[in-house]
């Protein structure tokens, strides 16, 4: 008991009240809705919101480094469709999956460099690439959903390990390997420093573009691992998946701590808090049956408490 | 320690009374109307029409109305699964792709959920039941309008596009009920706008320069009558050619009225939501006689709401106008 108390004591204090928050909501969901508190739900709750925690991990790291990454709204569907037009073809599933994901490094690489060489603020850049990515979508599958897929593949999918679905299996070994590669691994920790001060960072001979490459591509992958994904849970794939979802994703990261206008802020713990926190209130929305009007509302009033807390109640001096 | 007493048992009585009284009271059922870009016109009729096809079964009846204000089959698959979570009675969906939601259309009957599809079906799926539009249907209710107002005969142009197959279908009903009951009246042309009002405006102008016999332009969805009008009055033939509209969106009633567009083909959305509400409650009461669809109760497998011409004589009828033009709103 006293273990968790120091626990808690020493926990960063806006993970904290995101933590309050989520106790408060799961009570008062309990008390409105008796299939809130079930096992059932709770899987449901974070199936529903696997694919935006996974890319919001990578998501973190580009935003610590001072940057954002508006494309992963177009990777996203983009490797769901890619993925299901070759399995469709005959592919060889892991090998369909491994071009998905060098397609994804390729775009997170193109990225980089268009930052790089027109020196263009990295939310324009990814901004036109979710456009590009949107409108190649929409050409490469004519607007129709890609389904009948091979039965083997829909029986590989709906595989469970140890109970757990293949997303829900992913998130929890991606979460782990970023928790503790966020915190051990030199080159996340310099995406830190990076982040904090890109001038001193390069000085004290950190190769910068080297770091933003690494996070740029990261988060395309990341974007891509969550398409594959989709492609498995729907057994299909459409150019209308992931409408909006980058915004999912960043908010996401920034309820967890980290500052988008300041680089070298935030953290993965923050940002997994964050996403739970967001699965728990879209869920809590369809339990209650309140208009999902407000959802939105809701959202973004967290959001400015949490931008709040940050850098006016718990800024350190 | 008198007092006391008298609030426990006080207590007690009005615990008692909750309890009972709640156990007199019929058992509360909900139904869960599961749409994509909710928010829209189109689902706010189905939706009312659900509301009160809840209300005639009666006040026990509760009705919710969910799903993404995006057009994403993805984001609607979760709602699915999330709202089965709360087993409610029955789901009533219109699938925003055919294929996306059917993993989580059969989880939602393997969990017992009687899930009924409406507007848009998802065939592959263990649905019950569809409720839906005839295409083909609705094209032919044009052809008989346009063949009535051009007097059986004269040139048409059809607006559409190509490859997408409600539009497809609707101009084959057309075509066909033209070759039918008006075989005096041609198809000089299809024109493709693309789903765009400015495209069916630029290319319907060019059909009609290109082909002065067009005397009637039919759209097989609902932003090419109004682009069609637009490009017979820049041609300055209003009255010459006759647009004939689809769906009653804002633009095509206010065409209606100053006699632009000179009538509409509306399918029935109300009717949609209401039957599917009626067939979701049937599903959840199964009877005594085996049903096609154990444990479920009996439904049919399909059914159409039907389609129908709105004219601006129509719209003169002010509770008529007033109708259309304030859709209901949730």
């Amino acid at each position: 008991m006293n273990k968790v108390i120091k626990a808690v004591r020493g926990m960063d204090k806006q993970m904290g009240v995101i933590l309050f928050l989520l106790v408060v909501i799961t009570i008062v969901m309990a008390l409105d809705n008796p299939y809130f508190l079930t096992v059932h739900n709770f899987t449901v709750m974070a199936e529903g919101f696997l694919f935006e925690g996974i890319m919001a991990l990578a998501m973190t790291l580009v935003i610590v480094s001072g940057g954002i990454d508006i494309s992963v709204g177009g990777v996203f569907p983009l490797s769901a469709i890619l993925m299901a037009l070759m399995v469709r073809s005959g592919y060889n599933y892991y090998l369909a999956m491994l071009i998905v994901l060098l397609v994804a490094a390729m775009i997170g690489f193109i990225n980089n460099e268009l930052r790089r060489i027109l020196k263009i603020h990295p939310m324009i850049v990814t901004m036109a690439m979710l456009l590009t990515l949107r409108g190649l979508n929409l050409a490469i599958t004519d607007g129709r959903v890609i389904s009948r897929l091979p039965l083997g593949f829909i029986e590989m999918a709906n595989k469970r390990l140890m109970g757990l679905s293949w997303p829900m299996l992913a998130y929890i070994v991606l979460a782990m390997v970023w928790f503790v590669l966020s915190k051990k691994q030199r080159s996340f920790l310099h995406v830190y420093f990076v982040g904090g001060n890109p001038a001193s960072a390069a000085l004290s001979g950190i190769r910068t573009e080297n770091v933003y490459r690494m996070v740029y591509m990261l988060s395309s992958m990341l974007a891509a691992v969550a398409g594959i994904l989709a492609t498995m849970v729907y057994n299909s794939a459409s150019s209308n998946f992931g409408q909006g979802i980058e915004m999912r994703v960043i908010t996401a990261v920034a309820i967890g701590g980290a500052s988008l206008t300041r680089g070298g802020i935030g953290s993965i713990e923050g940002t997994i808090l964050g996403s739970l926190f967001l699965a728990m209130i879209y869920n809590a929305f369809i339990m209650s049956g309140v208009s999902a009007y407000y959802q939105d509302v809701f959202t973004g009033l967290m959001l400015v408490i949490a931008v709040v807390l940050r850098t006016q109640v718990f800024r350190k001096e | 320690m008198h007092r006391k007493f008298i609030v426990v048992v006080l207590a007690l009585a009005i615990v008692m009374s909750v309890f009972g009284l709640s156990a007199f009271a019929q058992e509360k059922e909900l139904y869960s109307m599961i749409v994509f870009t909710k928010g829209a016109e189109y689902f706010n009729w189905t939706y009312a029409g659900m509301v009160d096809a809840a209300k005639i079964l009666g006040d026990h009846i509760e009705t919710e109305l969910q799903g993404p204000a995006e057009w994403d089959a993805s984001l609607e698959a979760r709602t699915i699964d999330q709202v089965a979570v709360k087993q409610p009675n029955g789901m009533v969906v219109a699938s925003a792709d055919e294929a996306t939601l059917v993993p989580a259309i059969n989880r939602a009957i393997d969990r017992g959920i009687p899930v009924i599809t409406f507007d848009n079906d998802s065939p592959d799926s263990k649905r019950l039941a569809y409720v839906g539009t005839d295409n083909y249907d609705f094209g032919a209710v044009g052809a008989k309008a346009m063949g009535e107002l051009l007097g059986g005969k004269g040139e048409v142009a059809i607006i559409m596009v190509p490859g997408a197959g409600s539009m497809e279908e609707r101009a084959a009903g057309f075509e066909a009920e033209l070759a039918r009951s008006f075989p005096g009246i041609k198809v000089a042309t299809i024109i493709n706008d693309e789903g765009d009002v400015a495209r069916a405006e630029s290319a319907t102008t060019a059909a009609l320069l290109a082909n002065p016999n067009i005397k009637g332009v039919f759209s097989t969805h609902g932003y090419g009558g109004p682009g069609a009008a637009a490009a017979v009055r820049t041609l300055g033939r209003v009255g010459d050619v006759v647009v004939i509209a689809s769906d009653y969106g804002g633009p095509v009633l206010e065409l209606l009225k100053t006699g632009e567009i000179a009538a509409t083909v509306a399918d029935n959305p109300y009717l949609l939501g209401f039957q599917a509400m009626m067939f979701a409650y049937q599903a959840a009461h199964p009877t005594d006689h085996p049903s096609q669809n154990p444990p479920f109760g009996h439904v049919p497998a399909l059914i159409y709401g039907g389609s129908y011409i709105i004219t601006g004589e129509d719209l003169q009828d002010p509770e008529i106008a007033n109708l259309y033009e304030n859709p209901p709103q949730f």
